[in-house]
């Protein structure tokens, strides 16, 4: 008789792989960490099962280029189906379309140029979680964030093949994901029609150099570098050219700030005079060498090390302070992945001395915006991206 | 017959083995309401929607919430339900 261990290690091997392949989408694995993994996924910080929002941990973020297997998921509405991609096929339609069109995978990565670009994808509400006074909604600490290298075709091929007319405002996207009740608005987008046309919008078949993973937008998705997560509509099956004001939920009233209190890209057509629709990723940063209360050994060199990024303009200077923002020190900036990347920083840490250090670093862009001291609140919990501040200790 | 046992014995070392976690493991705390509460919000969403953000909530914005699942997501909530699943989640997951 075989002993449970026997049937591991032995014959069993390919049986065992085909149960897991049975697993049901959404059971999911603990690991001792307490993280969770989806199929798939290596162990990620859960948020909520269904939908399932899962967050990338502190130690999967040190490499220039999240795995596609730690990257983070994020989604509104449970009904997640998995695609065959022969049969997937991506519509392109709409009142401001001359040429109605219909294209396979096969043809979306055969008729159209590649393009292959680095560039951080980042929730709307990463850092909701550490906002003062808190705020309802998926309490995201640092994770809900990655930088990947997105390879696809440009949006603009495809929307001119379809011919945009010179009426067109704006172009709205849709997913496979739906919801579970016939009454919950489906999850879909719109972007401004410039901002749609823009050489850097793509529709992405590969992250990191392999086909999208299933959580991440299967088989194809749309990437738009420097504009929040929001817009980069998963498993994308339409896309439509309109004269007009797309008036879905998520546009209309959700991913919405207060106008006039963030800097960043203006969406002129979803805009009224108290809100207006988050669009650009304000300049940020984050350490990933410690997490605040670490202990460093006395005499050992050490250096804080993380990213710093924005909204496309690229990083101008990453700045460190000893002495409680008081006075602000260069640090060393590193990787350079291109604009819509994040940048590497490197700063040497005194550890001469037992004792605790408070350090605080803050990003500057090129644009000349600045991480802010404090937070802005708002009502959804968007745009934290105050200065880190860490507490450490030499001993 | 030996294939098909293999593979149950497989299966069982899966459920053993290794740790499985989803929503079925969720459970609300004990209390008035709880199962209705239950039964209308696993409708649309795991119940650890309701524990992510109890620091967060209070009376007020539970009955925010449970308006917007029923005005802007279609629960199917009856007044007299909102009522008591208002009066369960102010009374059990609010900080």
């Amino acid at each position: 008789m075989l002993t449970r261990r026997q049937v591991i290690a032995g014959s069993a091997g390919s049986l065992l792989a085909a149960a897991v392949d049975a697993v049901p989408a959404l059971a999911a694995a603990e690991s001792d960490s307490g993280l969770i993994a989806l199929p798939g996924k290596k162990p990620l910080i859960k948020r909520s099962f269904r939908p399932p929002n899962f967050e990338t941990p502190l130690a999967d973020l040190r490499q220039p280029f999240t795995a596609n297997e730690a990257f983070f998921v994020r989604y509104h509405l449970a009904s997640i189906p998995e695609i065959d991609a022969r049969a997937w096929r991506l519509r392109i339609g709409g009142a401001s379309a001359q040429r109605p069109l219909e294209l396979s995978l096969a043809q979306l990565r055969n008729d159209f140029e590649h393009v292959s670009l680095a560039a951080v994808n980042q929730c709307s509400g990463n850092k909701r979680g550490l906002f003062t006074p808190r705020v309802p909604g998926v309490q995201w600490q640092n994770g809900a964030i990655g930088n990947a290298t997105w390879t696809g075709v440009r949006l603009r091929d495809v929307l001119r093949k379809a011919g945009v007319r010179d009426n067109a405002v704006e172009v709205v996207f849709d997913g496979a994901d739906s919801p579970l009740l016939e009454a919950t608005p489906d999850f879909a987008k719109s972007l401004p029609v410039e901002r749609a046309l823009d050489e850097n919008t793509l529709i992405a078949f590969e992250m990191n150099g392999s086909p999208l993973p299933h959580w991440n937008g299967a088989p194809a998705r749309l990437v738009v570098p420097g504009w929040t997560a929001t817009y980069w509509v998963k498993h994308l099956t339409q896309i439509r050219i309109e004269p007009q004001a797309f008036d879905g939920f998520w546009m209309q009233a959700a991913y919405r700030i207060p106008t006039g209190m963030f800097p960043g890209a203006r969406f002129a057509s979803q805009e009224n005079r108290e809100t207006t629709p988050i669009t650009e990723i304000l300049v940020s940063s984050l350490v990933t060498s410690h997490e605040s209360g670490a202990r460093l050994p006395r005499g050992q060199p050490a250096a804080l090390e993380g990213w710093a990024w924005d909204g496309g303009s690229g990083i101008a200077t990453v700045e460190i302070s000893r002495d409680g923002g008081n006075s602000w020190q260069a640090a060393t900036l590193t990787d350079d992945h291109g604009r819509f990347a994040w940048r590497g920083f490197r700063a040497p840490l005194d550890t001469s001395r037992p004792g605790s250090m408070e350090l605080r670093v803050r990003a500057a862009a090129r644009n000349g915006a600045r991480q802010p001291a404090q937070l802005t609140p708002n009502p959804s919990g968007y745009h934290h991206n105050a200065i880190q501040t860490l507490l450490l200790e030499v001993t | 017959m030996k294939t098909a046992a293999l593979f149950i014995t497989a299966l069982c070392v899966m459920a053993t083995g290794m740790a499985r976690a989803g929503e079925e493991s969720i459970r609300l705390k004990d209390g008035a309401g709880s199962q209705l509460t239950a039964a209308r919000c696993v409708i649309c969403h795991s119940l650890d929607y309701i524990q992510m953000n109890a620091a967060v909530m209070n009376r007020t914005a539970w009955e925010k919430s449970i308006r917007k699942m029923i005005d802007r997501f279609g629960a199917p909530v009856s007044d007299d339900e909102a009522r008591q699943i208002l009066d369960y989640l102010a009374q059990q997951y609010s900080s």
